[in-house]
């Protein structure tokens, strides 16, 4: 057990005979964001659910500042949990569902109203305390929601796709907000998501979670420009995979690769060995540009446009190579001209936009 | 490893471990009795009661009659309630919500209110006839109806328009209209959009309030005995007459194991229909879909909804006044006949005792329908919500739909058989009148507080015990305040159904404990303006207790929970 405040060791959890959980490690360190994400199905929800005693682990421990809880039920363990739907209780105004928690630990009236108050200040819904939750927008609900959980002050909060039940739109408004809020409280908190960029975008770390195993941990960037296995860098939107068919040359800080691209410069930190094959050349989407001069210098990939949209900051371009492989990438709309469909493209890979993943972690 | 702290299990088995004995006390034991009764009379095997049964054809024309009296009343109920569904439904009308209550008012009234109003009407010296004798200037009654089918088949029509048009209504006017739209722009005319996309979305809606209907219907009780007269008979008036009158009590089992068949039979088909209609089409707010009622068709329109008003306000409305007016003066001398207990009087108490009786009796039946009706309800809920307890509900779910498929006078039958000798012998006890009227009311608790049950989000709970509530604190603060409506109109149902209950309580009351509508019925049984004023005068009263109720129920109705 390291110095976490919370740590969850070796958690399994299954139902009806389906694993959901298989033996799940990581820890939070005190006034951490840790973003739990992976797809539906992963476990994530679960695993939550775990944490704030809503459900029982089949295996394992859960510890939390040196305690063990997880024989302890939910409402006494102190934490926040805010479900994806807000779970806000219809029959109460808005300022007394963020109270519920705070009359639960038996504050004083005029404690809980001053705290209610600024707790809706907080969360920007000032004098919104006699309304009906049930005329609230999405935004709204989400917003007392968070207020209610957090009112308590719980050792913990646990937050449950906050953001899913809304609009593209709201959700980028919200979540630089959501994450102000969290940082501006000092809470230590766990937020699940489906969504990489929301986890990218909240998380002080992140924990990537598949088929009720932890696939990969660290920080967002870390994570996001070295995924471990094929699946976490599928996951973070990486089409590109080419299959490595031996390494070349090793200089100080990169390492020829070939594959059916021919030879490329990747760049690949010195102490870190290289993967054993069989292994996957991963070319994230922004990692190449229009080649200006494709007869100069390396990392030079030339094809044809079979697919070309443009998307406001960016082009979403295809190009198939003449081995057959099909490379999409984002290239911005500064600079170079994008060359029409159909014409022959002499792409420029960027060495540090290239990551090897081992076929097994 | 799943560890469940071990109050929480007990508690659990002990929710429908409660109700479960309470049935196998007051429902099977009773059933078996009926059953013993018909088939094992002398302790073993006898087919006497069949062959009894089979070779009278009296009885014959007693089924034959029971079946096509409910299909008349079937289709003459659909007849009219399907026109004032559609009217209801799509039509902006000013009032709208006066006539569904009106209508609901007529569905709730006492089986003994209503044969008395009808023969205030319609009887050989009620208002129609005395109108057609001073207009046509005749001494004698011009038509009689009671003691024909038709006053059966219009009450029945009376009672049962309601059952349509909330069910077919309410289904009609959250239709989707942008389906009826898209047929339209695709060609169909009205007629053949009504045929081909509005009739098939409607026809589980349809075939449910026919079969709820012709349930009533099949098993009416008051209405018949009342209104038939000697001449009519259903199956559930035959066991009366079998029991009360001629003490046959192995062909009366016979009768009750007939009806017990083809009511839970019928019971089972709704129940299906049920769950298909609550697969959710794309439902609209109705609002949206209400037009103005104007030109050529209103007229119509208005005509038809005028004329059911009418019959649905006409025999309640003679009641009251013929209560009050004895030629042409007002009067209250029939109120107060109910507080004297003359020397000849039919009843060993005043008529009045019989008010505070039904008024105990149905407080004690709404105490026992909720306990036993809330038990349930979570039994069943938390069934649902835990897959290891599936079972529970699966056998559970059918058990408290039986005592509802089960017909009232069937109910008494097997109580007066089986609770009259240890060793449960509550022959005596005043108790047994609400326990048999909480069989009948506790199943219509049970649908009240269900639904509302099973909407409460599990995770409002669980938001709950996450901010720090206990379970019993996460019960006071959410589940309460939440289905305690739900609870109140359920308590307001079960208290109105108990004071108008007729069926059960004619075989089961002792003459020390007569309910108001047992006193209403031989009040009607003797001779004399005297007593059938007191029966009107009973019957008003009984009427205003029931309307007063179903307006507290309306009151408190929490969305569109409860159907029937």
């Amino acid at each position: 057990m390291d110095n976490s405040l919370l740590f969850v060791e070796n958690i399994y959890k299954s139902f009806d005979n389906q694993p959901v959980l298989r033996g799940i490690t990581f820890g939070v360190s005190q006034g951490a964001i840790v973003a739990l994400l992976g797809p539906s199905g992963s476990g994530k929800s679960t695993l939550l659910r775990c944490i704030a005693g809503l459900e029982q682990p089949d295996r394992g421990a859960i510890w939390f500042d040196g305690q063990r809880i997880d024989t302890v039920p939910p409402h006494a363990r102190g934490f926040g949990l805010m479900f994806q739907q807000y779970a806000l209780f219809p029959h109460r105004t808005v300022a007394e569902n963020v109270a519920f928690g705070l009359r639960m630990q038996g504050w004083p009236r005029d404690r809980i109203q001053q705290r209610v108050a600024e707790m809706l200040a907080l969360v920007g819904l000032e004098g919104y305390e006699s309304r009906d939750v049930l005329d609230l927008s999405g935004g709204e609900q989400q917003r007392v929601a968070l207020a209610r959980s957090l009112a308590p002050q719980p050792r913990l909060l646990m937050l449950d796709e906050p953001l899913g039940a809304l609009d593209r739109a709201l959700r980028d408004r919200l979540l630089d907000e959501v994450r102000g809020i969290l940082k501006h409280v000092g809470v230590t908190a766990l937020y699940v998501t489906h969504d990489q960029q929301e986890a990218f975008a909240v998380g002080d770390w992140l924990v990537l979670l598949h088929e009720g195993r932890i696939v990969q941990q660290g920080m967002p960037e870390m994570v996001y420009r070295r995924p471990e296995t094929p699946f976490a860098a599928q996951f973070f939107g990486i089409e590109n995979m080419l299959q490595v068919e031996r390494y070349g040359e090793r200089s100080r800080d990169g390492v020829l690769v070939e594959t059916a691209l021919g030879p490329l410069w990747v760049a690949w930190p010195a102490e870190m060995p290289m993967p054993t094959l069989p292994a996957w050349l991963a070319l994230r989407p922004e990692a190449a540009h229009i080649a200006e001069h494709p007869d100069t210098g390396a990392n030079v990939v030339q094809g044809i446009m079979v697919e070309r949209s443009f998307r406001g900051p960016f082009f979403h371009i295809r190009v198939r190579h003449r081995s057959g492989v099909d490379l999409v990438f984002d290239v911005t709309t500064t600079g170079t001209d994008i060359p029409p469909l159909g014409a022959s493209v002499a792409l420029r890979v960027r060495p540090d936009g290239m990551w090897l993943v081992p076929e097994v972690a | 490893m799943k560890q469940e702290r071990w109050g929480e299990r007990v508690g659990r088995h002990f929710l429908w471990v409660i109700p479960l004995t309470y049935l196998l006390l007051f429902y099977f034991y009773p059933m078996w009795a009926i059953l013993q009764t018909s088939l094992f009379p002398e302790g073993h095997f006898t087919s006497e009661g069949i062959v009894g049964f089979i070779a009278r054809p009296y009885l014959w024309k007693v089924v034959w009659f029971t079946v096509w009296q409910a299909l008349a009343s079937t289709g003459l109920t659909l007849a009219v309630g399907l026109p004032t569904a559609y009217l209801l439904a799509r039509y902006r009308i000013p009032g709208k919500s006066l006539v569904q209550a009106l209508l609901t008012v007529a569905f709730v009234m006492p089986t003994v209110v209503v044969a008395t109003a009808f023969t205030a009407l319609l009887g050989p010296s009620g208002l129609v006839n005395d109108l057609l004798m001073s207009l046509l200037g005749r001494s004698e009654p011009v038509v009689v109806l009671t003691g024909t089918i038709w006053a059966i088949l219009l009450a029945h029509v009376f009672y049962n328009i309601a059952v349509v048009v909330r069910i077919v209504g309410s289904l009609w006017r959250h239709l989707d209209v942008q389906v009826e739209q898209a047929a339209a722009v695709l060609g169909a005319s009205p007629w053949r959009l009504f045929r081909e996309i509005t009739l098939p979305l409607l026809l589980p809606a349809i075939g449910a309030a026919s079969l709820l209907v012709f349930l009533f219907s099949f098993t009416s009780f008051g209405i018949v005995l009342i209104l038939g007269g000697a001449r009519y008979s259903t199956i559930e008036v035959e066991i009366y007459r079998q029991t009360i009158s001629f003490f046959n009590l192995p062909l009366a089992a016979t009768l009750s194991l007939l009806q017990m068949a083809c009511t839970f039979i019928v019971m089972v088909v709704y129940t299906r229909l049920q769950q298909r209609m609550s697969v959710p089409l794309q439902l609209r707010r109705a609002a949206a879909i209400e037009r103005p009622l104007g030109g050529r068709r209103a007229w119509v329109a208005w005509g038809l909804l005028l004329a059911v008003l009418a019959y649905e306000v006409a025999p309640l409305g003679v009641l009251a006044l013929r209560s009050v007016i004895v030629e042409g003066n007002l009067t209250f001398e029939f109120y107060r006949a109910l507080d004297t207990n003359p020397t000849r009087s039919v009843f060993h108490v005043k008529p009045s005792i019989a008010v505070r009786n039904s008024i105990l009796f149905a407080f004690a039946t709404m105490v026992i329908s909720l306990t036993i009706g809330t038990f349930s309800a979570y039994a069943l809920a938390l069934s649902a919500e835990q897959r290891h307890m599936a079972w529970v509900r699966r056998l559970f779910d059918p058990l408290i739909l039986l005592p509802l498929g089960t017909s009232a006078v069937t109910l008494g039958f097997g109580f007066i058989i089986a609770l009259d000798e240890p060793p449960l012998d509550l022959r005596t006890s005043p108790l047994l009148i609400p326990i048999a009227h909480s069989l009948v009311a506790f199943p219509f608790v049970v649908r009240t507080i269900l639904p509302v049950l099973r909407s409460i989000d599990p995770h409002l709970r669980e938001a709950a015990a996450t901010l720090g509530a206990s379970p019993w604190r996460i019960w006071r603060e959410i589940d309460m305040p939440i289905v305690s409506r739900a609870a109140l109109v359920g308590a307001v149902f079960a208290f109105a159904i108990s004071m108008g209950e007729f069926g059960a309580t004619a075989l089961v009351a002792r003459p020390e404990y007569p309910t108001m509508p047992v006193v209403i019925y031989r009040f009607l049984g003797q001779p004399g303006q005297r007593n059938y004023g007191q029966a009107l005068a009973m019957s008003t009263l009984l009427m205003l207790v029931t309307a007063a109720g179903f307006l507290l129920i309306e009151r408190f109705r929490y969305r569109d929970i409860g159907e029937f």
